[in-house]
């Protein structure tokens, strides 16, 4: 009899505006939705209809609380029918507009005198096939004040100011001309330079990793710096090519140090100043900003106080070492929370302690007036990430199955279905290379399953990114959700326990849980996950007391809780706690 | 008929007696609540029945006939007009079965599935007798028939907020009964601080043994953990305090515990460090060999200051002997502090936890200095729901608390009921205090003794 309180309650002043434990009727609980309907009158039921605060609906019992956000107060003949989802739709609040890291080319575009009055575009050739090209045009005049400019115009209106930016650099020019990267102000308007090389009649290349003074925008340039005259030579002989380029918002993964040990071109372990991100397989660049001297190498070895490299040149013990460790979804996850929570501090939480972080690089995420429950279904999908808000406002992300616990159960009733649909052990992505042209991974196959099957199903799975890494590490999410056959299942479920044959409250079976059927031969669990399934929905009957479970892909006919939510692909609303 | 000696049904001092003159009772089988498994709505174990029975109505003039019609038919309108919210004063049915029985009540909460006064077909026949035969009266209540008198049982001494207070009654209820609990006396909670409350927690068993209390300094002979003095109103005097050396979970040492099959689990917890995060679960075990984890919670950084945390409720194949706290930061230094860890066991039917949020004292329960108590009110034969407020005495001045969660409808069997309060004041002391030592409360223990019969 240990029964819930369901109140009403004012999320800004946290003050109770009404109790309905008692006259809440037809009451339907979920983990991702509760509705019900209050006999009231018409002047009672008009203040949640005139333009009504977003109040929170809290069900409580034993201190533990569900909160969900009233989304849809309807009047009826009787009343007021309330509908609430969890504060996941917190995430509907705001859009996001950030560019935290681009490395497309096509961000980039030739600058005109409408820009910058020095922009002398029609005097330079340039081009944008996988790098930035320009090109002095033969017989055209060039001097001092005339420019080949090409822009990054940056992300006008969004959150977040350009900290950092790498490139590889080929620089062919006689002296007196000079290649910069200039950082400018959001209406093209100088800033600095944060780089010059000037020509000396030979090819100049190298890489670099450039951390800015926060700026809008940024702008290479070519130009003769003498005086103005005629260019004699043919076009493309003089010009300056950028590859490899990536823009970052952020550098919290920066590496930033000396490489500590003086060494000659080979295979060489340094001491660095420090080792703090350095960690095998991570691209570093090393040198001084002289040209020549700067090279990418990748790290092959490490120990606390060590790292082994391929050394193109001869370095230094005072040159830099710099190096950008990469971009994690959960540094967006927490800027995204840090920008709704600014907004309504009352709806989500403010805290990241469900935040996880992964490992993988993002080289390309910017988003233009995105929803953010979008961007994290997009985060999520290559990472098997889950995401959502849990009962106490709390924003979590994730790895599937972290908080994940187990439960045994004798079902009383049970339908299972082995369906083809949806099936595929043969797997590629498809995605964009940095020229915007499209790639594809290999094929992954799934030799078990091919045998088990006896057929090979191929699939190519859409993957948002530039990054071979990224795509496949989506194909191979997707192979491992697919290989086998899926499971669709109808249980009825009385009553709830661990393996361990103790009763738990009828509401502590949340998506992500796996439940045990005991009814189903032991020999079908654990490799044909016949015998064990994974909860997709969860709720209560609050009239009975008896949960209900959904798991794996429900049959049709299941009432699915979730159809008052938007659909992502990889959501759940899990909550550990 | 032989018949119960009063049935009566009463709006404050307005009676429409069943067993007089006027109306006199011709059948009735009483109706018996069965238990309910509903988990919102309900004030108790059982659910809410119909109750119907027929009388006539015999006048001394057809007018006194009529009128009598009239208030019954009134009578049952405005309970069901109190059940829909729009009327202040509830409508009670009392019955008495024999003289010296006591008088059993229960609220009416408003037409059961029938017409609440059915006439018969026959109802003009004898009009001009001035009776009215055959008419059939129905309605909704409750479900349980309780005691009007109120059983009381009180503490002997005030004790210190947060100390477990049990109570002993001289009846032993065989049936769950509605359940007041008063926590206060002269200057608990408005000795000049605190002058208000931000949030407390109520709870609530069958007797002591439903709680299992554990000191976490107890718990502190494990690497990372410590046993720190605290001169905040801390309990015991000290507390567990966990230095995180890193991000790994770190395990306090075990300690004995009487752990129920299934318990509800309170830590009293501070984190000392902004932006700091912790999970934090709890760990059993019955044997050396197999333990198991409680789900774990959250110690986010929203706030520096003493609060409750709740974990998820554990349940366990067999009761536990030893516990263990298990924590993770989210990075290595900082500090957390844990001054006890409360068990409560769930099951215990009767077992409650209610949950109240900030309440204003000074403002309302002036002047300073005088009696003061949190109350949690059934108000079974008062209202639709129960409530929890500060007062100054039983029915005056209130503090209401802006929030109250889980359901304060607590209930009582046996002889006995223990309780516990937990507060916090916002002002950094582990409880509400005055010169470095907790307020004093005492439990004062109410109870309307139920039954499922007349009797």
């Amino acid at each position: 009899m240990h029964t819930y309180t369901l109140t009403l309650i004012e999320p800004t002043t946290g003050g109770q505006i009404a109790d309905y434990s008692r006259r809440a009727r037809n009451v339907e609980i979920g983990d991702a939705s509760i509705s019900f309907e209050v006999q009231m009158s018409a002047w009672e039921a008009i203040q949640f209809l005139d333009n009504p605060r977003v109040y929170h609906l809290v069900l409580s019992r034993f201190a533990k609380r569900r909160i969900y956000r009233v989304i849809s107060p309807t009047l009826t003949s009787t009343g007021l029918r309330f509908e609430g989802i969890t504060l996941i739709d917190g995430l509907n609040d705001d859009q996001y507009c950030a560019t935290w890291s681009d490395d497309e080319i096509g961000s980039w575009r030739t600058l005109v005198t409408d820009d910058i009055a020095s922009a002398m575009s029609d005097r330079f050739s340039f081009d944008f096939q996988n790098r930035l090209y320009i090109a002095p045009e033969k017989n055209a005049t060039h001097g001092a004040g005339i420019n080949g400019l090409i822009g990054y115009p940056g992300l006008a209106g969004g959150t977040r100011q350009l900290r950092g930016i790498q490139f590889t650099y080929d620089l062919t020019a006689p002296v007196g001309w000079t290649a910069q990267l200039l950082r400018r102000d959001s209406a093209w308007g100088s800033l600095s330079s944060v780089w010059a090389l000037a020509g000396n009649g030979a090819t100049q290349t190298g890489s670099l990793f450039i951390t800015l003074a926060a700026c809008d925008r940024l702008a290479f340039l070519l130009a003769n710096t003498g005086a103005a005259a005629v260019f004699a030579g043919e076009t493309g002989s003089v010009y300056l090519k950028i590859t490899s380029i990536r823009v970052v918002t952020a550098t919290t993964g920066l590496i930033n140090t000396t490489l500590g040990t003086t060494i000659a071109a080979g295979v060489r372990v340094v001491t660095p100043a420090s080792m703090a991100n350095i960690v095998t397989g991570r691209q570093v660049t090393v040198g001084t900003a002289t040209a020549g001297t700067m090279e990418r190498v990748t790290v092959t070895a490490t120990t606390a106080t060590t790292f082994t490299a391929t050394f193109a040149l001869a370095h230094n013990n005072t040159d830099s070492v710099f190096g950008f460790v990469g971009l994690y979804a959960d540094e967006i996850v927490r800027d995204i929370l840090a920008q709704l929570v600014a907004l309504n501090s009352s709806a989500l939480a403010s805290t990241t302690a469900r935040i996880s972080t992964p490992t993988l690089d993002l080289n390309r995420a910017k988003w233009i007036n995105a929803s953010p429950l979008d961007i994290l279904a997009e985060l999520a999908a290559p990472l098997d990430y889950v995401y959502g808000v849990d009962y106490e406002r709390r924003l979590y992300f994730y790895a599937r199955g972290s908080y994940a616990r187990a439960w045994a159960v004798r079902v009383a009733d049970l339908e299972l279905q082995r369906p083809l649909e949806g099936m595929a052990n043969s797997v590629r992505a498809a995605y964009e290379d940095a020229a915007g042209a499209i790639a594809h991974t290999a094929y992954s196959t799934n030799a078990a399953s091919v045998a088990a099957i006896g057929l090979t199903r191929r699939r190519t799975v859409e993957a948002r990114t530039t990054s071979a890494t990224q795509a496949t590490a989506v194909r191979d999410t997707n192979l491992t959700l697919t290989k086998d056959r899926q499971i669709k299942i109808r249980v009825q479920v009385r009553r709830l326990f661990s393996p361990d044959g103790a009763e738990w409250p009828a509401d502590q079976a949340k998506p992500g849980d796996t439940l045990t059927i005991l009814n189903l031969p032991a020999a079908l669990a654990p490799a044909r996950k016949l015998r064990t399934f994974t909860v997709t929905e969860t709720g209560f009957n609050p009239e009975t007391g008896l949960p209900d479970i959904v798991l794996e892909s429900p049959l049709p006919g299941i009432d699915v809780l979730i159809g008052n939510v938007p659909a992502g692909p990889f959501r759940d609303w899990r909550n550990p706690a | 008929m032989a018949g119960p000696t009063l049935m009566q049904f009463a709006k404050g001092t307005s009676y429409v007696d069943l067993n007089s003159r006027v109306y006199r009772l011709v059948s009735w089988s009483p109706s018996i609540p069965q238990r309910t498994r509903a988990v919102i709505g309900v004030d108790g174990p059982y659910a809410e029945v119909e109750e119907a029975f027929e009388i006539m109505i015999v006048g001394a003039t057809e007018s006194e006939a009529l009128s009598a019609f009239h208030a019954l038919v009134l009578m049952l309108d405005e309970a069901q007009a109190f059940y829909d919210g729009v009327q202040a004063t509830p409508v009670t049915w009392r019955i008495k079965t024999a003289d010296g029985a006591n008088i059993l009540a229960d609220m009416i909460l408003g037409y059961g599935s029938d017409a609440p006064v059915q006439p018969s077909a026959t109802w003009s026949e004898k009009l001009r007798a001035y009776i009215l035969p055959n008419i059939v009266v129905s309605f909704r209540r409750r479900g349980r028939l309780v005691r009007e008198v109120e059983e009381t049982s009180t503490t002997s001494a005030a004790a210190a907020i947060g100390t477990l207070h049990s109570v002993t009654f001289s009846t032993n209820a065989d049936v769950a009964s509605p359940l007041r609990i008063q926590f206060g006396g002269a200057g608990s909670f408005i000795s000049g601080t605190p002058s208000s409350v931000t949030n407390g927690m109520l709870l609530v068993g069958r007797s002591s043994s439903s709680f299992s209390i554990i000191e976490a300094e107890s718990m502190s002979f494990a690497l990372g953990y410590s046993s720190v003095a605290d001169g905040l109103a801390c309990s015991g005097g000290a507390v567990l305090r966990y230095t995180p050396g890193g991000t790994t979970r770190a395990q306090t040492a075990w300690v004995s515990a009487t752990v129920p099959k299934r318990c509800a689990i309170i830590l009293e917890t501070r984190n000392n460090t902004a932006g700091k995060n912790y999970t934090i679960d709890l760990e059993v075990r019955a044997d050396a060999s197999t333990s198991i984890r409680s789900g774990v919670e959250i110690i986010d950084a929203a706030t520096t200051l003493p609060r409750f945390i709740t974990l998820p409720p554990l349940s366990l194949p067999k009761a536990g002997t030893q516990i263990s706290l298990g924590i993770q930061a989210d990075s290595a230094g900082g500090t957390l502090d844990i001054d006890r860890v409360i068990l409560l066991d769930l099951t215990d039917p009767y077992a409650a936890a209610v949950v109240h949020g900030a309440a204003n004292l000074i403002s309302n329960l002036t002047p300073v200095g005088t009696d003061a108590f949190l109350v949690a009110d059934h108000q079974y034969l008062t209202a639709l729901d129960p409530a929890v407020s500060f007062r100054r005495s039983v029915g005056v001045a209130q503090a209401l608390c802006s929030t109250v969660e889980s359901n304060p409808a607590l209930n009582s069997i046996g002889t006995t009921c223990a309780a516990m309060l937990l507060e916090l004041d916002g002002s950094g002391t582990w409880a509400p205090a005055s010169g470095g030592s907790r307020l004093n409360v005492q439990l004062t223990a109410t109870r309307l003794l139920a039954s499922l019969t007349p009797r």
